[in-house]
């Protein structure tokens, strides 16, 4: 008789965290093998990218991270004006780090609702995705959209902020920080919630550095990794902040740092509030975008992500649209070279909310 | 003491461009891409970001690039390697580093580049049941291969 017997989880599967499939096999309700299975959202963003004018790209590259489309914009913009050896005026380095950070806050606003629900907890996910909203509504105020901002763009910002901006985010901080402490008091500081992640899915330093993991995942082994420190972009050379680390390398670990990164990000948008200048150029001048050609050469430009390090590795060719463009987003490397090995061994109800706890997007892996 | 960069200067066969002061490309021919890959992890690059390919079609070449980050010097060193066109193979990192496994898997199917000593690369990742050339190629119209394999959609009130 056979023992072992192989299941599958998504691409149509609450526990997914996006389209994506999983292939797991199984003994008892033990994992002996997990094996990702991706395609099922395939848009080929780097072909199509080809195809486009830089400027056109923009409406393109914010849909390779749904919860946290402003780190492509980021990236996407540094590129080019690495290429063309273009500085941003100072206020746009402002804005972009407060828009760069409002998008990390509503992204693990939304992890945190999802990982709740993958442990039973739907309160929280209610609560927290609600509270997600709220920011998502700051984004609508300075672009008209909620989703997708396309608002970052090479040279600064596509327009300034509104008036009265800086006081609706400050005020919307003032109540996510009140609100934490309900986060904490429901879920992270409930004893179920410890019982369910302390020990499990461990990635040890040595294994993290090792199987080239970035962002949280690193942090939570005790790695201080942080692309915003170590290699600073926008305005975060300015801003003053901790890298959170932790040592035990499990879920537990992984979702502390998470919601330590998410208060540092509160604070840090408040800072950026308090020293942007008040006026001034939010882009720099740049050529027609539909007539301005990019200098010839390649480039790698990163920023820090909700999960680690995101990159836009760029070949110009001279003309106006990017001779090949390659993504880099962190999931790709934590779904293959981790998520296959740490969830082996894991119980089959702990393997919806370690993939969380990684926080595999998807869409960083089909691109 | 010679500095990390006086370092890598040194590495056999190697070509050094520094970009900026943490930017830094090392360009070698494919027959030293794997010692100096090596060589550089020795060094202190231990994370591999990213693994993929530029189809330098007028040239006839595949240009593979490996961007390389160390922790400790917070560099970013972008090891860069040609292959022909013609019979593209190169031999895997993945015992170097890990996380190039899958990196293999997907520019062997994308690009059509065969990764000696990856057993996964050839076997389907995300396309399936692919026929065309690799769509990643530049020579892949994909524009064309739309047209003659799915019914194109007029719009609600758009003329036929």
């Amino acid at each position: 008789m056979n023992k072992s017997y192989e299941l599958f989880i998504g691409p149509n599967h609450p526990g997914i965290p996006g389209n994506f499939s999983l292939k797991i096999e199984l003994e008892g309700d033990t994992v002996v093998s997990a094996k990702g299975d991706p395609g099922y959202l395939h848009r080929a963003f780097e072909k199509a990218m080809e195809g486009r004018y830089y400027i056109q790209n923009l409406a393109l590259i914010p849909r390779i991270c749904v919860p946290e489309p402003d780190i492509n914009e980021a990236a996407y913009a540094m590129a080019v004006e690495d290429l063309m050896g273009v500085e941003i005026p100072e206020r746009a380095k402002y804005i972009r780090t407060i828009v760069l950070e409002l998008a990390r806050v509503a992204n693990y606003t939304m992890w945190l609702g999802g990982l709740a629900g993958t442990l039973g907890l739907y309160t929280l996910a209610q609560w927290s995705i609600g509270d997600r909203d709220y920011a998502l509504d700051l984004f609508s105020d300075i672009c008209g959209a909620r989703v997708y901002h396309m608002y970052i763009w090479p040279g600064g910002v596509r327009r300034d902020l509104t008036p009265g901006w800086e006081d609706s985010v400050l005020s919307y901080i003032r109540y996510l920080k009140n609100r934490l402490i309900d986060y904490d008091n429901i879920f992270l500081k409930n004893v179920m919630f410890k019982y369910r992640t302390k020990g499990i899915a461990v990635v040890t330093k040595e294994q993290a550095i090792e199987w080239g993991a970035t962002g949280p995942i690193l942090k939570a082994a005790g790695v201080a990794q942080d692309v915003r420190k170590d290699d600073p972009y926008a305005a975060y050379e300015y801003l003053d902040f901790e890298i959170p680390t932790l040592t035990d390398g499990d879920s537990w670990s992984r979702a502390m740092i998470r919601r330590w990164e998410l208060e540092n990000s509160l604070n840090m948008i408040e800072q950026a509030i308090k020293k942007m200048p008040k006026k001034g150029p939010v882009c720099a001048k740049m050529p027609n975008p539909l007539k301005g050609y990019v200098p010839e050469g390649e480039t790698y430009a990163k920023v820090e992500s909700a999960r680690g390090e995101h990159g836009f590795y760029m070949v110009s060719d001279g003309t106006g649209k990017p001779y090949r463009v390659a993504v880099r987003g962190a999931s790709h490397t934590h779904m293959f070279t981790i998520a296959e090995k740490v969830l082996v061994g894991q119980r089959l109800a702990d393997v919806s909310h370690t993939l969380v706890s990684l926080d595999i997007c998807p869409p960083e892996i089909d691109r | 003491m010679m500095g990390v960069v006086d370092k890598i200067k040194e590495l056999d066969g190697a070509k050094i461009t520094i970009q900026r002061e943490n930017r830094i490309f090392v360009d070698v021919d494919k027959d030293r891409v794997i010692g100096t890959l090596y060589s550089l992890k020795l060094m202190g690059f231990h994370q591999l970001s990213v693994q993929n390919v530029v189809d330098r079609i007028k040239d006839g070449k595949f240009e593979i690039f490996y961007v390389l980050y160390s922790h400790e010097y917070k560099i970013n060193v972008i090891v860069r390697t040609w292959v022909d066109r013609d019979n593209p193979v190169i031999e895997t990192a993945d015992k170097i580093y890990p996380s190039a496994h899958t990196w293999e898997r997907e520019i062997s199917e994308m690009f059509g580049i065969k990764v000696e000593g990856n057993e996964d690369c050839g076997k389907p990742f995300i396309l399936e049941n692919w026929k065309d050339i690799p769509p990643m190629r530049k020579d892949f119209d994909s524009v064309k291969y739309s047209s003659e394999h799915f019914v194109f959609r007029h719009s609600e009130g758009e003329n036929e």
